[in-house]
């Protein structure tokens, strides 16, 4: 079968275990993230799949060829790093054709020396018809005969991304290549990559620490938590359908609010008000777990009525206008959320004031004591 | 300019002069005819410009085999420590393995050695290798630097291992990895330690004391030496010749490549 299929691969350095018995399949063609937090375990990954990293367990399978014991060049795979790691001696077209340089007969490898060897001009017609597209296409052709020193961020970003293309390799691994440009560059060169993909239709396999990143550009992401696959999903199923806790927080932006539900006398507490007729959907799924914790997003919430008798009570801790929208955070007894709000639906509120929020049932999600998501049928139908 | 200021130069060209003075005095006496040297009063310029002394050292004094010479051992001595020490640093700033403390311990001890303390046990290696009075008793000993090991090795630990990964996956062999990628990321180190290397080897006087005894095989210092004691005793003017002629490919050196001199410079201090 095309594509890469990684089947319980695992990586322990010394007495650390960095990956955990990692499987994922990918079909050829697709965009995956893998997302988490620093020391998850991702970068770990794509090092094993470029062949950086050797597996301590597991296997790895390219287009029906297992290449965990292929040394990288033969694994036909490119990989863009972090700190783009351009040469910093070539010009920008000699960085580009390195690839294919080294692919050529030893002597002609030889810098200076290869000036003797014959069929060095022949060779070197064949590498700049294949660099010229690619600089064409990546629209840095006027930087050919420059210095990596003598680029900008999103230049150099180019730069690498065009001696990973001109391999032609079956998959692209990136690690971080959006982290070190400014918020702005990150925006456009995001777009410039999806396009990118779109019109190689080659296996990207993309490393990012930034959910924000990971929702926007992704076919699939998979999300890993020190060395363990925490869930794999489309992002809107990541984002709505989280397997954990730790998902939950780690997905969205602002983050997800937690209020604690706790049952005092047979009564529900949510965040230290009593909820007088908790909605059926939570009740069946909340109340075998004493110490349950409700997920609801930040537009799970409507401004309401104080005095509303479905809604919770609390004072404004802070706002932030943020033009189309705006987020309130509300002090509750026993938690603090926040809210997104429409600018129109926030206009007139301050700072201290009390508000009530009525939140949307239907989208909250329940998480038992350990973290773990509890389900219902009435929940699970509702999501 | 402030009084203060004004000292502080003053002190500094008393300092230079009392430096520079022995340079003058030999440039001096270079161009002075031979009655002129031995008169009783003291004259900077000459009275009449004589070029002969520096015929005379390029005929009877051998100036021109000993320059010669300087510079096939210096220049031999830099190759063989560069092809050395590039992997022997490489190898132990980004390997890991077992013995890497031991011998990289070694490296450092070696820094401590003077090299007068193993010279008499090289000599005698030599000595039964038949290898006296030669080029190669001048070059080999000197073939590998502990000290350019150990200052290489900090500037491999330098580079992004992302550099090196890099040509890893662009299917470059380590060989090319270390010759064409990374050591010319550390030029400027390299040029230091060659500036280094070749004034310490151009001025060293003991060793090949201790080696050459045929004045064809003499290196600068050692040759003038030879040519004081032998036949050119009194001949003041043309040994002045010699002796400048010897230190101009260092002066003209630091002309034209002056930053990369006081970077050597420094390091023969760092050293030392």
């Amino acid at each position: 079968m095309a594509g890469l299929t990684i089947r319980r691969a695992q990586k322990s350095f010394g007495t650390t275990a960095a990956v955990h018995e990692f499987s994922l399949d990918i079909a050829d063609g697709e965009f995956v993230t893998l997302l988490g937090p620093s020391g998850c375990g991702k970068t770990t990954l794509l090092r094993l799949i470029a062949g950086l990293e050797t597996l301590s367990g597991g296997e790895i399978v390219l287009d029906g060829r297992p290449i965990h014991d292929l040394p990288p060049p033969a694994r036909n795979i490119a990989m863009v790093f972090q700190s783009y790691a351009l040469y910093p001696h070539k010009t920008v077209a000699a960085n580009i054709a390195f690839p294919l340089l080294m692919q050529a007969a030893l002597p002609l490898r030889l810098p200076g020396l290869r000036r003797f060897v014959p069929g060095r001009a022949a060779l070197d017609r064949r590498i700049a018809d294949r660099v010229a597209p690619i600089a064409r296409m990546l629209q840095i052709e006027h930087l050919l005969a420059r210095k990596p020193a003598q680029l900008s961020g999103g230049q150099r970003q180019r730069v690498a991304l065009a001696r990973a293309m001109v391999r032609e390799p079956r998959l692209f691994l990136m690690d971080e290549p959006l982290s070190n440009l400014d918020a702005k560059l990150r925006g456009s060169t995001r777009a410039d990559i999806i396009d990118l993909h779109r019109r190689l239709k080659a296996t990207f396999v993309y490393v990012t620490h930034d959910q924000g990143e990971a929702m926007t550009m992704s076919d699939r992401i998979v999300l890993m938590h020190e060395g363990r696959v925490q869930q794999i999903g489309k992002p809107l199923e990541l984002y709505a359908n989280p397997a954990n806790l730790f998902v939950a927080e780690f997905i969205g932006q602002p983050m997800i609010n937690l209020l604690p539900l706790q049952f005092v006398g047979g009564v529900a507490q949510l965040a230290g008000q009593a909820i007088r007729n908790l909605p059926p959907c939570l009740d069946d799924v909340a109340l075998p777990h004493e110490e349950a914790r409700i997920g609801l997003r930040p537009e799970a919430f409507a401004l309401a009525e104080l005095g509303d008798p479905q809604a919770l009570m609390g004072r404004i801790h802070l706002i932030e206008h943020l033009g189309n929208e705006t987020h309130i955070r509300i002090s509750l007894p026993g938690a603090e959320i926040t809210v997104r709000a429409s600018s129109s639906a926030a206009h007139g509120l301050s700072v201290g004031q009390p508000l009530a929020v009525r939140p949307n049932w239907s989208s909250a999600l329940v998480f038992d004591k350990h973290g773990n998501r509890a389900r219902s049928a009435a929940l699970q139908a509702a999501a | 300019m402030s009084v203060r200021a004004l000292l502080v130069h003053a002190l500094l060209a008393a300092g230079a002069v009392i430096v520079l003075m022995p340079f003058a005095w030999m440039l001096s006496l270079s161009v002075k005819e031979e009655h002129e040297i031995f008169t009783s009063n003291l004259r900077f310029l000459p009275e009449h410009w004589d070029w002969a002394n520096y015929i005379e050292a390029f005929t009877t004094g051998h100036v021109g085999t000993f320059l010669a010479n300087g510079a096939i051992v210096t220049l031999s001595i830099l190759a063989l420590q560069i092809v050395t020490i590039v992997p022997a640093a490489y190898v132990l700033a980004r390997k890991e393995f077992r013995a890497k403390p031991v011998i990289f311990g070694m490296v450092l001890a070696v820094l401590l050695i003077p090299p007068q303390v193993t010279a008499i046990p090289v000599y005698l290696m030599f000595a039964e290798a038949g290898l006296l009075d030669s080029y190669a008793a001048l070059v080999v000993p000197f073939a590998t630097s502990a000290f350019g090991i150990f200052l290489l090795h900090q500037g491999f630990k330098t580079l992004p291992q992302d550099l090196i990964d890099a040509a890893r996956m662009d299917g470059a062999s380590e060989f090319h990895t270390l010759w064409f990628i990374l050591t010319p990321q550390l030029l400027p180190m390299i040029a230091a330690f060659g500036v280094f290397s070749i004034v310490a080897h151009w001025n060293d006087f003991f060793w090949p004391l201790l080696v050459i005894t045929r004045i064809e095989h003499a290196t600068p210092p050692l040759g003038i030496s030879i040519f004081a004691s032998d036949e050119g005793g009194n001949d003041v003017g043309p040994m002045m010749a010699s002796a400048t002629l010897i230190v101009l490919p260092l002066m003209l050196a630091f002309l034209i490549a002056r930053r990369r001199f006081i970077e050597g410079v420094t390091l023969s201090g760092l050293k030392g």
